[in-house]
């Protein structure tokens, strides 16, 4: 019986071990799927949390947030976060902390079922700590052909990855890389905007019952939790942003009394600069338009929110000089890796 | 269509063990017929199993009952039998009108033959028919309804019924054999379906179709006999012994040979119900050649109503009868080689959905990128196998058995072969799903 027991024993060690093995890192390519897993690491004492998709960990700075306007903040963004998947990132977030605002991007509320892929749902999942919250989660995004079984066990998704390792698969245990600044993925090239797109027309504007069903749930959660709920749209030149949707969206903050702001309506005031303020001609801005966009937004809640300046707290004022320290690093990093090879080799990690 | 090698098939399977061992002995085998019977019912119509297992019964007892008339009532069973199977799997309604095509029941072409072996068996006095329910089990145990083996009541009655004690040894055995069936489907067969697959939707010619039926000859014995030791691997757990369908094919030297190797249930039972009626061996050259064309024909028709089948079976006993003539029965090793050649090009009959895509293969000029297709680490490991697949069905061969080997390392055994499953595998996203080949017939 002893002996069962040894092998049931090496049995689970050989299975972790080697799953742990084949998982992607996401340390060199695919970097977003770093992002949900980092804010576990995080000190939870967030004052703001920004939830969605690229329109907020590309475009927002939270170390700029702070450094500005003593804010902190931590952005939970995944790569195409559809708004289900805001909700249920919302819930895990409330179980670690409640903070006094939650600035939600309301481009995913344009997305249909046909937006769910199993690449994204890597991004997001691969890195969440196990709950019942991750569970529904899976449940709500899995698409045809993923099975719960390879969530739960990812070495029967990722087990053909044993012939393509590479050092860092090895070395990931022994020295990780941090990928983003506080959910923030820093991005130093340009790629001038050429052309300011026009939308096709589209057979219908409505945003669907499921994702409108999904925005209350989230009203509502915040409104338990005594929490303001911002809603915002990212700069962003394309995809294109209907009047029908932005109307939608208006009809719905002003009837919940909610602030809804809508970036690329305010593009001068903020001072974007469409020239050089974004890394892929208009959907995402690089460094410098995020922390004119962190600027804007930090004067804003300064202005209509009462939040506390946390510079004045010398713990957490320590940690974020640590933190800044670590975003001045990688932003001369990238300049240098520009300057070098005329594009960023590493888009994050800072040991 | 049913993944044998899935999560919910071996929490069935685990279930049904449980149960198997729960209850009394004397109900072990009216658990497994309502296993079955729920498996069945869950995948397919039971309709049909019922009806053709009813009146196969009825005029078995009616042959054993009373003899008057029994030659009747044996080919009245048969007919009807015969007939239900054709009707469905050569969908015959749907020549009158589109709105009647019918679903293949699941297992129906191994069920009728058990039920046909059932009726002749009772005619020629080797059984009586007792339970009816026990005869429903013989033709419905749920594991070989997805690709054999076909049973036969004679040879399955007595370890199908009998009551089994649990035995750690039989099922560490039987785990053994389950995961071998795993490694030869997921690492060999669905490795090889990745070229095979590709050869033929892209229409490539030359060499790469060589390559092409070489490897499959390889994906189609891994891919059926990876079926079968599911199932045996399974009976094992619960101490059923099913007899072997395979005993190592492409180790023969002739096709007469490979013939008592590859899919035995099925040769045999043509053999036994056929051939040997028809008068075998003991009636003229002529009349003898027209019976194995005969067996050929209706084995190649078993297969499905397309001309490629027809073809197949009509080259294997054009062959059979060539070789039979010719008294060719070579001793040297190499001919192991010349005829798993033959046999390979025999395959193209399956290879290839229709005799049109066969006959393009001559004008097809677009050539096979290996390495694009698959990895080299992918080939590398393709090869790996199939070498390790070589030496142990030469131990085989020799009867000697490969975890004989190992002894008291079995549980190593069983850890290092999940984990070879696991990560060499090819299945899951990104993996094209390929159904078991005979789960089709």
């Amino acid at each position: 019986m002893k002996k069962v027991f040894l092998y049931i024993l090496l049995f689970l060690l050989l299975f972790l071990g080697l799953q742990q093995l084949v998982v992607p890192k996401y340390q060199l390519e695919l970097v977003e799927g770093s992002l949900t897993r980092e804010y576990y690491e995080d000190e939870k004492n967030h004052q703001i949390i920004f939830i969605g998709d690229c329109e907020v960990y590309s475009n927002f700075s939270p170390i700029t947030l702070f450094d500005k306007y003593g804010y902190t903040s931590y952005i939970r963004g995944n790569s195409q976060q559809l708004i289900h998947q805001s909700y249920h990132l919302l819930r895990e977030t409330l179980l670690y902390e409640k903070p006094k605002i939650v600035v939600l991007s309301v481009n995913a509320l344009r997305y249909g079922e046909e937006e769910k892929k199993e690449a994204y749902n890597r991004l997001l999942l691969d890195g969440m700590k196990t709950s019942s919250i991750k569970f529904d989660l899976i449940k709500d995004s899995m698409v045809e052909g993923e099975t719960l079984i390879d969530y739960i066990f990812p070495i029967f998704r990722y087990h053909s990855r044993i012939l393509e390792l590479t050092k860092e698969d090895f070395s990931y245990y022994l020295k990780r890389k941090k990928i983003s600044h506080n959910g923030y993925l820093m991005r130093v090239d340009v790629k001038p905007v050429t052309t300011f797109y026009q939308g096709k027309r589209l057979a219908s504007y409505q945003f669907s019952k499921e994702n409108v069903a999904y925005l209350d749930k989230i009203r509502q959660l915040c409104e338990e939790n005594d929490i303001e709920l911002i809603l915002i749209k990212a700069p962003s030149t394309y995809p294109y942003w209907y009047e029908e949707y932005e109307k939608q969206i208006m009809e719905y903050a002003s009837k919940y009394s909610l602030d809804y702001l809508n970036f690329y309506e305010k593009r001068e005031e903020i001072g974007i600069d469409y020239e050089q303020d974004t890394y892929d001609a208009g959907l995402h801005l690089n460094v410098s338009g995020a922390e004119k966009l962190t600027d804007y937004f930090g004067a804003y809640l300064q202005e209509n929110y009462e939040l506390e300046d946390l510079r004045k707290n010398s713990k957490i004022k320590e940690s974020y000089e640590h933190k800044k320290a670590d975003y001045e690093k990688m932003k001369r990093q990238q300049y240098e890796e520009l300057d070098e090879y005329g594009k960023i080799k590493m888009y994050g990690g800072f040991e | 269509m049913i993944q044998m090698i899935s999560l919910e098939f071996f929490l069935f399977l685990a279930v049904v063990v449980i149960f198997y061992y729960l209850v009394p002995k004397k109900q072990q085998w009216g658990i497994l017929l309502l296993f079955s019977l729920l498996f069945y019912a869950f995948h397919s119509s039971l309709v049909y199993l019922l009806c053709s297992s009813l009146v196969t019964y009825f005029f078995s007892l009616s042959i054993s009952k009373r003899e008057k008339y029994s030659k009747w009532k044996l080919w009245i069973g048969i007919i009807f039998n015969i007939g239900l199977l054709i009707v469905l799997k050569y969908d015959l309604f749907s020549y009158v009108d589109d709105a009647f095509s019918l679903i293949v029941p699941l297992g129906i072409s191994y069920y009728t033959l058990s039920s046909i072996s059932y009726l002749v068996d009772t005619y020629q006095k080797k059984i009586s028919p007792d339970s009816y329910f026990q005869f429903l089990l013989s033709i419905s145990f749920f594991p070989t309804l997805i690709q054999g083996p076909i049973n036969r009541y004679t040879k399955i009655k007595d370890t199908l019924l009998k009551p089994h004690s649990f035995s750690r040894l039989q099922a560490k055995e039987g785990l053994l054999r389950i995961l071998w069936g795993c490694f030869k489907k997921l690492v060999i067969a669905n490795r090889i379906s990745i070229l095979t697959s590709y050869i033929v939707t892209n229409e490539i010619g030359g060499l790469g179709v060589v390559l092409g039926l070489l490897l499959y000859g390889i994906q189609i014995y891994t891919d059926f006999s990876s079926g079968i030791d599911i199932v045996i691997g399974f009976s094992r757990i619960l101490q059923i012994n099913l007899l072997e369908n395979f005993d190592t094919p492409y180790f023969s030297k002739n096709l007469n040979e490979f013939w008592k190797r590859w899919h035995i249930s099925l040769t045999s039972w043509f053999r036994d119900y056929v051939y040997i009626p028809l008068g075998g061996n003991r009636v003229s050259k002529l009349r003898n050649s027209l019976n194995i064309l005969i067996v050929f024909l209706l084995s190649g028709m078993w297969h499905g109503p397309t001309w490629n089948f027809f073809l197949w079976g009509l080259c294997n006993g054009i062959l059979l009868v060539m070789e039979k003539r010719m008294n060719y029965q070579p001793k040297k090793p190499i001919f192991m080689l010349a005829n798993y050649g033959i046999v390979c090009v025999l395959w193209i009959f399956f290879m290839y959905p229709n005799l049109s895509s066969i006959l393009s293969i001559f004008h097809n000029t677009n050539t096979l990128s290996l390495f694009e297709v698959m990895s080299l680490s992918n080939f590398i490991v393709l090869w790996i196998a199939i070498l390790f697949l070589g030496v142990v069905e030469y131990q085989k061969y020799k009867k000697k058995s490969f975890s004989t080997s190992f002894k008291n390392r079995d549980y190593l055994l069983l850890i290092l072969f999940i984990f070879i499953i696991i990560l060499f595998g090819s299945y899951g996203i990104g993996f094209e799903k390929t159904d078991f080949i005979y789960s089709r017939f």
